[in-house]
């Protein structure tokens, strides 16, 4: 999980998101950190502040196509998005 | 929405979850039917479960002992209700059982008023910092809220909202909306429970009222919910006249 200390990611960030994952889903994460990564900087350069939180709890959705990714937060003015993201991270379940 | 894992074993997602965004987990479900049973033989609710509890269905075999004798612990601790309520895969590991069984010992709080496990137990570091600064603090603060459980009655009325709720996100382009649909759903199993069966004769309308209690609201989320929540769901009175 290496990869992710590019983004600001601490020990305790890839802690908490080991023990919120299965072995299965980290070693996929892990054979696609490309796509990952292209995930994670979309949403880094679409400015969200709490990059880790949104990754730690919902690091499934990394893995999908980044085009659908991408389709997912295009549909909303960012920078209400970034806010309402920063509020409650449970929002993604319903975007 | 049924969602087949790939042992063929069908798991019911709640009608709010966009099962789009599991694709990725459908692969490597691979003891999900295993895993499932766990639940089911410890009396938990897994008939409709979040997209989180997907997560789960991935664990490998050493993972899947892990999770029973996590089950185990938690029958002991009587505190299945609550982890009923959070079928996430950081919920049935053992260092996080340590975490709220030591909390649950100390007298510490560890959920949330809506029944979510408060965010400082998603790590080792964090509940450190939570504990000590707690213990130093002491409020009147206690464990003392348990997970109200929801009857059947209850949970018809539940699916009824989200089913609406979901229907006016699907929708939707505004995240705001987006944010008062996802505040309304957390909160409400608890506003159902407060609600004390009002709704039979007021309708769901003061249950979203009770859901939206404690949400920082602004003056256009305000709006949002006159005209695209609370409309969906009529007032009682003006449907019968008054």
């Amino acid at each position: 999980m290496k990869f992710l200390e590019k983004y600001g990611f601490e020990k305790k960030d890839i802690e908490a998101l080991k023990e919120n994952s299965t072995s299965t889903v980290l070693k996929e994460l892990e054979a696609h950190k490309k796509l990952v990564s292209k995930n994670l900087d979309y949403l880094n350069n679409l400015g969200v502040t709490n990059l880790s939180e949104i990754f730690i709890n919902y690091h499934d959705m990394f893995l999908m196509d980044n085009s659908n990714f991408e389709a997912i937060f295009n549909q909303y003015e960012p920078e209400s998005l970034v806010e309402k993201l920063a509020k409650d991270v449970r929002i993604m379940e319903y975007l | 929405m049924k969602y087949k894992c790939k042992d063929g074993t069908i798991v019911n997602l709640a009608p709010e979850v966009k099962p789009e965004y599991f694709y990725s987990l459908i692969n490597l479900t691979t003891n999900a039917g295993v895993i499932i049973d766990l639940f089911k033989n410890r009396n938990y609710d897994v008939s409709v479960v979040p997209g989180s509890f997907l997560r789960i269905l991935t664990a490998s075999e050493k993972e899947l002992s892990e999770i029973a004798s996590v089950l185990d612990e938690i029958e002991k601790l009587g505190l299945r209700a609550i982890f009923n309520a959070n079928l996430d895969a950081r919920s049935f590991k053992s260092s996080f059982i340590a975490r709220v069984k030591m909390g649950a010992e100390k007298g510490i709080p560890f959920v949330n008023a809506d029944n979510t496990f408060i965010n400082e137990l998603k790590d080792e570091e964090s509940f450190k910092a939570y504990t000590e600064a707690y213990l130093k603090n002491k409020t009147t603060t206690s464990n003392t809220e348990e997970a109200k459980e929801l009857d059947a009655e209850d949970l018809t009325v539940k699916s009824t909202i989200l089913s609406k709720l979901s229907e006016i996100n699907s929708l939707n382009s505004d995240v705001t909306l987006t944010f008062i649909v996802s505040s309304i759903i957390a909160n409400l199993d608890t506003a159902i429970a407060n609600n004390n069966k009002a709704y039979r004769n007021l309708g769901c309308r003061p249950i979203i009222e009770g859901a939206l209690k404690g949400v920082d609201l602004t003056s256009d989320m305000q709006e949002l919910i006159d005209t695209k929540i609370l409309a969906a769901f009529p007032d009682m009175n003006m449907e019968r006249g008054i």
